[in-house]
């Protein structure tokens, strides 16, 4: 018994010690204001699909219904190693939880938080009528965790302009879209690439974080030239913030298939701007993810998954030193422009950057699962 | 963890009382914890066995599940029922194991009806097998010992949700109308009678040739569907990398279609509606490939059909040419000399080449502005400012790069 007491008496300091620490950092009542001019509440969104997460570790979601982007702290920034992560079967895993067969689970994006590595997966549980959208976290023990939406610190931006005079439909509603097809944050904006259901035009984007409210958006046009012959105003399909030379670039995968490089320092509202097409990636296919990273010997490489190619590894090497194509595919090849290099790995739908040494890859596997697992950079890249 | 209830009680106290609270808490704990020790150490000769006999059911609206029949729980407010009680999803093809995640969900306990309930974080889903289980083992008190290895304390039960599913939704066009269809067309527009599900696109849309061969990636594929705000209206663009020009080869190997053959694109009535039921019945659209249609819309072959005065009749206009079903209904307004815009209903007759303005009050006499954006595009892409894809080398086409406006202007006057 006596032990017992000394046991208890123990146990008791030690949750009074916890308590001590945990009241300390209770925030006080009329508590300062949030960072970023977030408001804490109900996160109010229509849809969720792209993700990209900021340095800091704010994740950015685009509401394709809403026609807004929205920027979430997500209290998640412990830090940890560079080992891997290993997820199968993820969508059934995730539709346990949420209480939906595996069919009813549809991925949309993936992103990696930059310091506790969890990855974060936007997800649309059910379809139709009982469709519902929702984001999880997968850490490296297997754990999957829904993001509460019901009290978070976030704020928003509606993409939607005052719109000029459109003609509407008999109930006064405009019935075009403008799907997000990507978003990534790069140099203090947010980057938005979109694909209208009517008008086939470039839709890029950019809006400056902290969100203002009374901001206007930057609608930029970014055209390429094939062959310096063919000028498009093809959407972007796919993106990412690109540092070439030191210089801030975006490298983008057009929904027509080259890939472009231009400078960010060139993008003003409402200009006609010019990219350089550094190569074509085959017609039938489409650029579906874009991974700049660089390898354990420094160099950078990018990585490119495709909707019907094989994922393909590009050099910054050849990036730099491509020309703007001007010329026409020849004999029976399908690709263009800067070497690549395709790896054993089809099927794979989403990339994103775990760690320095880490990949993380989400992949359709021959048996129709999902799995999400890491790769090392070093079997990529030298 | 600490339950919240605790935390909440400390945030409105200030420090010295929370120090207090500490140490009485911690008294407390001491306390409970003495107590803890005791209780176990309680041996027990007999199980006992409860008296109850559950049974497991889902309400009406199969928004929960209850465990009826569950009297004389031992149970405190801590306590967690999901330990005992827990709802899981079966694949198809698959059943219960014990690795698999329960359904997250809250659950309640009214003692007096002995009804143990389960709601879902998130609606039960239909088509869907659900398993529940209810080991009632652990909350017998105190447990019943494995000296009982024949007893059975698990009762479950398994449902499927399924409603009536007398299909009502069906495809009523496709446009362009017409069955003339440039090579290089941009983009099919499906209505359909009522709203329709996410994702399915690729599954039950095809395009078939002549002998019946599927047309393979024919279609841009994203993962994102581009449907209308109401779901009724699906946007299924072409593969714009086999469209565009500057690739000799493509113009043999890329473009989907070959000119002069014949094509069906195909919609099968399993397509599933919002509400998950299949459609009426499926739909066929057969077309003929013509020539590459690069040449951007010419207002000069346009032509105005101005009504009279004090009539509703419609001011048409002509473009002698398809244009796009979905611009031609947004993207066109007219305007009175105060630059009003004028209310009315949007007509398009002649396989969409025809644009016709039903106003909602009777023309007045005077001046008036046809007022068009020039996104407004023909079926292959090209729209009022440009072609799909400018060819740099080509003079003129060059020259009309250069020059870009949001609108174009159309005046007539009305007598």
């Amino acid at each position: 018994m006596k032990n017992l007491t000394t046991r208890s008496f123990v146990t008791t300091l030690g949750l009074g010690l916890l308590f001590l620490v945990v009241t300390a950092f209770l925030p006080k009542e009329n508590s300062t204001e949030l960072p970023y001019n977030f408001v804490k509440g109900a996160v109010e969104f229509e849809s969720i699909g792209e993700l990209s997460f900021s340095p800091e570790g704010i994740l950015f979601f685009g509401d394709t219904k809403g026609a807004s982007i929205f920027a979430l702290e997500t209290s998640d920034s412990k830090s940890t190693t560079n080992e891997g992560i290993n997820l199968g079967d993820v969508e059934e895993k995730i539709g346990q939880m949420m209480g939906a067969a595996s069919k009813d689970i549809s991925v949309m994006d993936m992103a990696v938080h930059p310091s506790s590595q969890n990855v974060y997966l936007s997800i649309m549980r059910a379809s139709g009528e009982n469709a519902s959208y929702h984001i999880v976290s997968i850490s490296k023990d297997e754990k999957i965790t829904e993001v509460d939406m019901r009290n978070a610190s976030h704020s928003t931006f509606s993409l939607s302009k005052t719109p000029a005079r459109d003609a509407t439909d008999r109930r006064g509603r405009s019935l075009r879209t403008n799907t997000i097809t990507d978003i990534a944050f790069a140099d203090g904006s947010v980057y938005v690439a979109g694909l209208s259901n009517e008008e086939f035009a470039s839709g890029f984007r950019k809006v400056s974080f902290p969100f203002k409210k009374n901001e206007s958006l930057s609608t930029l046009e970014i055209f390429h030239v094939a062959h310096n012959q063919y000028e498009t105003h093809s959407p972007i399909r796919s993106f990412a913030p690109y540092l070439m030379n030191g210089e801030s670039t975006i490298l983008a995968g057009y929904t027509c298939t080259p890939l472009v490089l231009f400078p960010t320092s060139n993008l003003k509202d409402g200009d006609h701007v010019k990219g350089k097409t550094v190569a074509e990636l085959g017609f039938g296919n489409t650029p579906l993810d874009i991974l700049p990273f660089t390898s354990e010997s420094g160099k950078q490489v990018v990585l490119i998954a495709n909707s019907n190619r094989a994922t393909m590894l590009v050099t910054g090497e050849d990036i730099a030193k491509q020309e703007a194509l001007t010329t026409g595919l020849e004999g029976d090849s399908i690709l263009k422009g800067t070497p690549y290099e395709p790896l054993p790995l089809s099927g794979v739908q989403q990339i994103a950057e775990l760690n320095t040494e880490q990949i993380a890859l989400l992949r359709r596997m021959g048996d129709g699962s999902l799995r999400l697992y890491s790769y090392p950079k070093s079997r990529l890249a030298s | 963890m600490l339950p919240d209830s605790l935390l909440i009680f400390v945030k409105h106290t200030s420090y010295l009382q929370r120090l207090a609270s500490i140490f009485i808490l911690g008294a407390s704990l001491f306390f409970v914890g003495c107590g803890e020790q005791e209780q176990k150490s309680v041996q027990l000769k007999e199980p006992i066995i409860p008296e109850f006999a559950p049974e497991i059911h889902t309400s009406k609206n199969n928004t929960n599940v209850f465990v009826s029949g569950v009297f004389g729980l031992n149970y405190k407010a801590e306590t967690d029922f999901s330990e005992f009680l827990s709802v899981f999803v079966i694949e198809d093809d698959s059943s219960w194991s014990e690795k698999s995640f329960p359904i997250l969900g809250s659950y309640s306990y009214l003692a007096n009806e002995g009804v143990l309930k389960f709601t879902p974080k998130y609606p039960f889903l239909e088509s869907t097998e659900y398993y529940v289980r209810f080991d009632y083992n652990s909350i017998v008190q105190p447990p019943v010992y494995v000296e009982q290895p024949n007893m059975e304390f698990i009762v479950d039960y398994t449902f499927i949700i399924s409603k009536n599913k007398t299909p009502v939704t069906f495809v009523k066009e496709v446009y362009p109308t017409t069955n003339q269809i440039p090579r290089n067309l941009l983009k099919f527009y499906v209505r359909f009678s009522g709203s329709m599900t996410e994702g399915q696109m690729l599954e039950h849309l095809k395009i078939l040739d002549g002998k019946g061969e599927v047309v393979e990636h024919a279609f841009l594929e994203i993962p994102q569907e581009l449907w209308g705000v109401n779901r009724q209206r699906l946007t299924i663009l072409f593969d714009p990398g086999r469209i565009k020009r500057g690739m000799d080869l493509l113009s043999e190997v890329g473009a989907p279609f070959k000119i002069g053959k014949e094509y069906t694109l195909q919609i099968d009535k399993a397509w599933k509606d919002g509400q998950q039921r299949s459609l009426t019945q499926g739909f066929e659209k057969t077309f003929t490939i013509v020539e590459d249609d690069r040449t951007k819309p010419d207002r000069s072959n346009w032509t105005i059909s101005v009504p009279l005065a004090e009539s509703k009749e419609p001011l048409e206009l002509h473009f002698n040419e398809p244009m796009d079903y979905a611009l031609l209904n947004r993207v066109i307004i007219v305007l009175d000399d105060q630059k009003n815009h004028l209310s009315g209903k949007i007509n398009l007759t002649q396989e969409e080449s025809v644009w016709k303005f039903i106003p909602d009050n009777f023309w007045k006499a005077g001046s008036y502005t046809l007022q068009i954006k020039t996104i407004l595009e023909d079926i292959a892409g090209n729209n009022l400012n440009a072609v799909f894809d400018v060819d740099l080398t080509d003079e003129q086409e060059s020259v009309n790069r250069k020059k870009v406006f949001e609108f174009i202007n159309l005046a007539f006057e009305v007598n």
